[in-house]
């Protein structure tokens, strides 16, 4: 069962999303460097959880997922139409994010991006579609 | 010049706007959202976007929806707004050689 939420609160939904895995990267990378305590350990499980209830309100729960995942032969030219805009503008989005973040652990920091930062880029390959529909489209 | 014609004409073939009667005469006939998407074989949002004409139909389509409504595709789709279908009928009655009866029909 889908449920219909307005663009406001999709895209609200989106930055906080964003937001959350940005949040789970960075505190992995400054615990990692800086060496691990309780606060460190704390704020990556708050932002993770930040992370699935975002994702299960943004995605799950408006069928995204789903219609992002699904074969073409079970949707509608529409929306057909609107999966491949996305799939577009998220294939170009994700090589430059992807760039940017292996050129900056090269460049800056001197060393292999960490398995955390590996696995937030996957999330992000799987999600950027649904969230380009999410934030453009007037229902989903 | 003709390169930027070129893509003003493609650029303006592809903003040019589909206008329907989809809503008319789906109320018309009392049938919701749903029921026209699953008789022609699309998501019942996709019927909400093309009421509100924003999104213009592949042909396959447009026929498919024609054919539901029994009407010809031009009657239902047009690159120009239509005018108010009580407009029309008015402006037939008026035109020659067309009786009351000929209306009713």
């Amino acid at each position: 069962m889908t449920e219909s939420i307005s663009k406001v609160n999709r895209r609200i939904g989106i930055v906080i999303n964003y937001l959350c895995l940005f949040g789970v990267v960075v505190f992995f990378h400054i615990g990692k460097s800086e060496g691990w305590n309780i606060v460190i350990i704390s704020v990556i499980i708050l932002f993770l959880i930040g992370l699935l209830i975002s994702f299960w309100i943004n995605y799950t729960k408006t069928g995204l997922w789903k219609m992002i995942h699904s074969k073409s032969e079970s949707l509608d030219e529409r929306q057909i139409q609107v999966m491949h805009s996305a799939l577009k503008y998220s294939y170009s989005a994700f090589a430059i994010i992807t760039l940017g973040c292996m050129y900056y652990f090269v460049i800056f920091e001197g060393k292999q991006i960490n398995v955390v930062l590996v696995t937030g880029l996957l999330y992000l390959a799987h999600i950027l579609p649904a969230s380009i529909i999410a934030w453009n489209e007037r229902q989903v | 010049m003709y390169k930027y014609n070129k893509i003003l004409y493609i650029y303006s073939m592809k903003s040019r706007m589909l206008y329907n009667r989809i809503a008319i005469l789906r109320e018309e006939r009392n049938i919701s959202r749903k029921e026209l998407a699953e008789k022609i074989g699309v998501n019942f949002q996709t019927v909400g976007y093309l009421e509100r004409s924003e999104y213009s139909p592949s042909l396959d389509l447009a026929l498919k929806i024609s054919e539901f409504f029994g009407l010809p595709v031009e009657f239902i789709f047009s690159t120009k707004p239509f005018k108010p279908l009580s407009e029309e009928l008015f402006e037939l009655k008026h035109q020659k050689g067309v009786g009351n009866d000929r209306i009713d029909q």
